[in-house]
């Protein structure tokens, strides 16, 4: 099929509708997974390399175009064309996610963006840089309040680490929000010092010793 | 690092969740039953509006069979930030994931019951491939000569409206009821 036709299709309304019904990004994903049509234009990509930046333009179309007033009609849309680019070439998918994620009032599309875009850095960060175990000492700082991280740092290291989760209550969510909480530590990267990079917490109690990745850049 | 930890705490009060509004939601249990991230009920709260609900809920019933026509109506097309779960957990204000349903039940004593038992004010789980897809809260179930008839329910449809429907007519993205849930205590008095 060509891929317009695919254009035509995963920009109708009825397609990109079909999601708003869902109650969880994993039901999106899940449903996504089992998509026929998405199944079908990821194996175009994966056999056409000059498709995947025919589908990267596409979403760079519909961010970009001025005639378009309301972005989340073409939410869907967007997480299609960007699942289909994950599941295609991670890397393809991680420079469209930055469009959708500097574009504002999208839902299920910034969720997925978020996603890809953590994967990827992740999947850099274990491929090209130096992994180490730590043991963490707590550094608790007394932000007042359930509602507020505490920090933590490396006993001995100098590597930076990041926010540990004080209440038990509140752990379950920041679990949850990790692929969120990269925003938080992108923002973060720009207050440290030179050479050290902030990169992923793995555990929500800051009493018991646990893994982290740290990377030298 | 003592210099990095201080420009950091210097600036904690731009931590995003600083300004969350929201109030958080408790089980019986006294446990916080996560909600929404911060972020994307930030996006959520600009990108709703009436008009697209009403389009998107007129998909959404075009699309059931037409044996289902009549077994529906719309209650609400608010664009409030609230799913299924939120609906019937926590009053409408908040949009809770259905993988949070395991908490609820445990926290609120939440016992698994069979469709025969089901009385109004019960639950409805749709799974489909073992995936609990929705939830619906039970408004009405009709008994003629104490054989099941008919199952009212009342649930929303994700970003969509809140329909009260009957408990086969929901989008087939849903699945089938195949969960019955409550937590009644029956009075010896009924």
């Amino acid at each position: 099929m060509p891929l317009r036709k695919y254009f035509e299709e995963i920009e109708s309304f009825e397609f990109g509708a079909q999601f708003t019904i869902f109650s969880g990004f994993s039901l999106v994903l899940s449903d996504m997974s089992e998509n026929e049509t998405l199944q079908n234009l990821v194996d175009e990509l994966l056999s056409d390399r000059y498709k995947i930046a025919a589908v990267t333009d596409r979403i760079h179309h519909l961010l970009d175009n001025p005639q378009i007033d309301n972005r989340m009609a073409f939410d869907g849309s967007l997480a299609s064309y960007l699942y289909c680019l994950w599941k295609a070439e991670i890397e393809a998918g991680y420079f469209a996610s930055q469009g959708i994620l500097d574009t504002a009032d999208l839902w299920w599309s910034a969720k997925l963006a978020l996603l890809v875009r953590n994967e990827y850095l992740n999947e850099q960060i274990s491929n090209s840089l130096e992994l180490r175990s730590h043991k963490i000492e707590p550094y608790a700082f007394a932000l007042t309040g359930p509602e507020n991280p505490s920090f933590a740092r490396f006993g001995q290291s100098s590597h930076l680490v990041c926010m540990l989760v004080s209440s038990p209550n509140r752990s379950r969510r920041f679990e949850r929000s990790r692929v969120n909480f990269g925003q938080v530590l992108t923002k973060y990267d720009s207050w440290l010092s030179e050479g050290e990079q902030m990169v992923e917490q793995e555990s929500s109690n800051p009493t018991q010793e646990f893994e982290i990745l740290t990377a030298r850049v | 690092m003592n210099l990095t930890m201080d420009r950091i705490l210097a600036r904690a009060h731009e931590l995003p969740w600083r300004q969350d509004e929201r109030k958080p939601v408790y089980s019986r249990a006294r446990n916080e039953i996560p909600q929404l991230d911060f972020e994307d009920y930030e996006y959520f709260k600009k990108q709703q509006s009436e008009s697209e609900v009403q389009r998107r809920t007129d998909l959404d019933l075009r699309n059931l069979p037409d044996m289902y026509l009549a077994l529906r109506k719309v209650r609400s097309i608010s664009p409030f930030m609230y799913n299924c779960v939120g609906m019937i957990f926590a009053s409408r204000r908040a949009w809770i994931e259905p993988e949070e349903l395991r908490l609820i039940f445990c926290d609120d004593k939440y016992h698994e019951i069979t469709k025969e038992e089901l009385e109004c004010g019960d639950i409805v789980i749709y799974t489909m491939n073992n995936e609990r897809k929705h939830v619906g809260l039970v408004t009405s179930v009709e008994r003629t000569n104490g054989e099941i008839g008919p199952i009212w329910v009342l649930s929303k449809w994700g970003m969509n409206a809140e329909v009260a429907h009957r408990i086969d007519a929901v989008p087939s993205k849903y699945g089938k009821p195949s969960e019955y849930w409550s937590e009644k205590v029956p009075s010896a008095f009924a």
